[in-house]
């Protein structure tokens, strides 16, 4: 009867090593996340469209200078405070883009119209993508995670 | 020994002696060898069922090797560093579009070069159209032509989703010319690929 039994340990030796190979290939372990993000379609006039629907929706910039900071403009005109020829939140000190600032200004966008959920986020050419990510965190939500804006379309200048 | 060489008499003494202690000898022996069959078989009795382990280790094979297909994080490669993003949105499935400082590749096939993080002239033929890659369109206008088919034939619904996987140096520049391109395919809905903060 003994002679007969199947033996086992090879097919799970096999068995073993395959799982450790899977495994130790698999980034599962790594969490991925995603944000949404539109672009405005070519000879569409979606957003205007949008526009006439609510008379109420703000039109909502925030441009990102490279290495000077960010512009807010509300309707075609530069947030209140904005400088003359100068981005409405310049860099910090040590030359790093101040993006609690930046959710702060938000907030008081936000409180225009509580509705709105939608701007528009122009960078410029040389910025790279993770300022751009790190931009639409600031403005996603407010410090005490309230929504601020959390649907972005992406423009080109 | 050299005294029992010389005695005549000793000689047809020691093969009797050895005849009288042979049964002794064979008890020892049997007995010897009683506890070493004893011992040998000691692991057998308590022998492992590795039967009900095979199930479990087949069942984790077939579990792994499923996911391991499907799984967007295998397009993680060396110089593709996602940015780390607070948004909590989960992960989907849709076209995978990957950026490197070197290379576009749309569902892990390479369709263009880049110049370190720079699209090639070369590429950027379309006359009146700064922003589009050519061979990204081509790629893609294929893809959705792919999952068109599938949904013709009854499955999943395609929305016209992308999956952006940049690495986090590359310029907004190659970003806006691969959305662009993108555009041109028929994508609308695009979906940045974040890791979590740790």
């Amino acid at each position: 009867m003994e002679v007969g039994e199947l033996n086992l340990v090879p097919y799970m030796d096999i068995m073993v090593n395959l799982i450790m190979f899977i495994l130790l290939s698999m980034t599962s372990f790594i969490q991925m996340k995603i944000i949404n993000v539109s672009v405005p379609a070519i000879g569409d006039d979606t957003m205007e469209a949008a526009d006439k629907d609510d008379e109420k929706t703000l039109a909502i910039v925030v441009g990102i200078v490279d290495k000077k900071g960010f512009i807010i403009s509300v309707d075609g005109n530069f947030m209140e405070g904005t400088p003359p020829n100068e981005p409405t939140i310049p860099n910090l000190a040590d030359g790093k883009y101040d993006f609690a600032m930046l959710t702060t200004k938000m907030a008081k966008v936000k409180s225009m119209d509580s509705k709105q959920t939608a701007l528009t986020i122009v960078p410029d050419k040389r910025i790279d993508y993770s300022t751009l990510v790190k931009t639409m965190d600031a403005i996603r939500r407010d410090v005490g995670g309230q929504v601020l804006f959390p649907d972005v379309l992406l423009g080109v200048q | 020994m050299a005294k029992k060489v010389g005695t005549p008499a000793r000689p047809p003494v020691a093969p009797v002696v050895v005849p009288a202690e042979d049964p002794i000898l064979e008890e020892k022996k049997k007995a010897r060898k009683n506890r070493r069959k004893a011992h040998n078989h000691m692991p057998e009795a308590g022998e492992l069922n590795i039967t009900a382990m095979l199930d479990m280790l087949t069942i984790i094979l077939v579990f792994l090797l499923k996911n391991y297909n499907t799984d967007p994080a295998a397009n993680l490669t060396i110089g593709l560093n996602p940015p780390v993003s607070t948004t909590e949105l989960p992960m989907a499935q849709a076209i995978t579009v990957a950026i490197t400082r070197n290379d576009i590749s749309v569902d892990d096939k390479r369709v263009a070069e880049l110049i370190n993080g720079q699209v090639k002239p070369a590429d950027l033929t379309v006359k009146d159209q700064p922003l589009l890659i050519g061979q990204l369109r081509d790629s893609l206008l294929a893809r959705v032509e792919h999952h068109r088919k599938i949904e013709e034939l009854g499955g999943p619904r395609f929305e016209g989703n992308m999956l952006v996987i940049g690495d986090r140096t590359i310029d907004y520049e190659l970003l806006s010319q691969v959305l662009y391109s993108a555009g041109q395919a028929q994508l609308a809905n695009f979906k940045f690929v974040t890791l979590a903060p740790q």
